[in-house]
């Protein structure tokens, strides 16, 4: 994975296709592979930047406090690094919160916001998950990732599979660096900034996704936002429910004009 | 999307995980009529512990579409040529079905260039007139009518009927405007012209072979491990030809199973 150390912090991403780039930015407490079926599929049109934010993946775990808008400069650091001018984002969670950030604040470089969860505000839930990562991490990572996906989709045979492959990654991860990602999160609130958003938006929940509150408030407060919600998953839905997942992206992104018309650049 | 130029010809490939030096390669080469995504669950899986090279083979993906007749040696030399430059020693070599053959291939062909080979299918021969239907069906239908129906005859009867399955099959017939049949019918002339049988018993690397049970090339990969001293054949229930996205916690099992009894298997 080729890394960026624009802020000081090690950024490893992925790339994946080519044409016109968007950027993944994944949720706690996974990694770019949160989206390995869009990495998949969407490189087919797109040159597909999958990031691994700070305190996850192969990136650095940074232990002290720091900002969303730090997390934000990773990202663009990263898009400057593979001199993108301008990406759809989507963000899933604190990245979809980063997504926010980054539309609002530059919004020159985003051509288009898909928002997974869409929360715009700090959270008591957070809190939970501070003192959960600094208390036992394997034992709350689990815990956590079960909360984040419709109930039993961790006993079908998929999500076994893909539960897993992050809970063997475990020994790359750090609780007081998760903790931090829930810190940055829960010190940001752009809510009273959302009507300020000129980035075309789509905000997705999943059916059980205890974001869904927040993302149709996110939806209501940014002009001519769409809201989408899919039926039978929960806040993870980009994972769940690939198909339905990205046909609603599909369709945002034509309707804007930012789907390209044919596959692999032909 | 890395490119590598080998004459006029354009090969495309992806790559995950570990950067240069910073853990071990391995290689994945797809079958037809996919791409690399073939791989999407072994490129996101494996990538934990390698640095995964997933290669598009000529035909597909973004690699160049060629229309004139070739050797599977050309292909092979394809795949030599993105490993020479990722400088991917040692590397794990998956292949599929034609990925499969070049696996064979390759290992008998550059006996010190890689650690191990897993086989998906597993058919060495030569196949005459074993696949007329397919080029047939590429040459006169076209992807447009034809990717579908071979795609379903992959897998278990059920997987396209699946959420998830129709899904993944979807992904593929996507991309049938980029396609051409007549490039895809030379993959299968390819395929069915080469052998490689009758060196088998010279196999340097540890070989396993797996098959879905629905596999169609299954009697031809048992045959092929059991004329490799040193193979491991393994089936898996309730999958077919395209075992490892139907079944992909199965076949990485297999997979992580004979790589630790074979110590390639790095830990964290």
């Amino acid at each position: 994975m080729p890394v960026s150390h624009a802020t000081g912090v090690g950024i490893h991403y992925e790339i994946a296709g080519d044409g016109p780039a968007m950027v993944l930015i994944h949720a706690n407490p996974f990694d770019h592979d949160l989206w390995l079926y869009q990495i998949a599929h969407f490189s087919t049109w797109f040159k597909v930047i999958a990031v691994d934010i700070r305190g996850y993946g192969r990136s650095d775990k940074v232990t002290e406090p720091y900002s969303l808008e730090d997390m934000c400069n990773d990202v663009l650091g990263v898009m400057d690094k593979e001199d993108i001018q301008r990406a759809v984002l989507m963000g899933c969670s604190v990245g979809s919160g980063i997504g926010i950030l980054l539309g609002l604040d530059h919004p020159d470089r985003f051509e288009g916001l898909i928002l997974v969860g869409g929360n715009s505000g700090p959270s008591e839930r957070f809190m939970q998950r501070i003192e959960g990562y600094t208390t036992d991490l394997a034992d709350y990572h689990i815990k956590h990732m079960r909360q984040l996906v419709a109930p039993g989709f961790p006993e079908t045979e998929r999500g076994r599979y893909l539960f897993n492959m992050f809970i063997e990654r475990e020994p790359r991860l750090d609780g007081h660096a998760i903790a931090q990602v829930f810190r940055a999160n829960n010190s940001t609130d752009t809510t009273p900034r959302l009507m300020d958003m000129r980035v075309p938006t789509l905000v997705i929940n999943g059916e059980h996704d205890h974001s869904l509150t927040a993302g149709e408030l996110t939806a209501a407060l940014i002009p001519n936002a769409i809201h989408e919600t899919l039926p039978g998953t929960g806040h993870a839905c980009c994972l769940e429910d690939p198909a339905g997942f990205d046909k609603v992206v599909i369709d945002f992104l034509a309707e804007h004009g930012l789907m390209p018309s044919a596959p692999l650049g032909v | 999307m890395p490119y590598v130029l080998r004459d006029d010809l354009r090969i495309h490939y992806r790559v995950a995980g570990a950067e240069k030096g910073d853990g071990p390669a391995m290689v994945l080469i797809h079958a037809n009529p996919f791409d690399h995504t073939l791989w999407l669950y072994q490129i996101a899986r494996f990538s934990t512990w390698f640095r995964v090279i997933a290669v598009d083979i000529r035909g597909y993906g973004r690699t160049d579409k060629v229309e004139e007749p070739y050797a599977l040696e050309d292909m092979c030399d394809d795949v030599m040529a993105v490993i020479d430059h990722e400088e991917a020693d040692n590397a794990v070599l998956m292949g599929a079905s034609v990925g499969s053959k070049m696996a064979l291939m390759l290992a008998l062909d550059h006996p010190d260039a890689f650690s191990a080979v897993v086989l998906v299918g597993g058919s060495a021969g030569k196949q005459p007139g074993h696949f007329d239907r397919r080029i047939r069906g590429y040459r006169t239908r076209g992807p447009e009518l034809y990717h579908r129906e071979h795609l379903e005859s992959l897998v278990a009867p059920d997987f396209p009927k699946t959420r998830i399955g129709d899904y993944l099959l979807k992904t593929q017939t996507e991309k049938d405007e980029a396609l051409s049949g007549n490039a895809i019918a030379r993959v299968f002339e390819a395929l069915g012209n080469a052998g490689v049988d009758d060196r088998l018993a010279s196999m340097k690397p540890p070989v396993l072979v797996v098959n879905g049970e629905h596999d169609t090339a299954l009697p031809r990969g048992r045959e092929t491990a059991a004329a490799i001293p040193s193979a491991r054949h393994i089936v898996l229930n309730g999958a077919g030809h395209a075992c490892n996205i139907e079944a992909p916690g199965a076949f990485d099992d297999t997979v992580i199973a004979f790589l630790r009894e074979k110590k390639l298997m790095p830990t964290l």
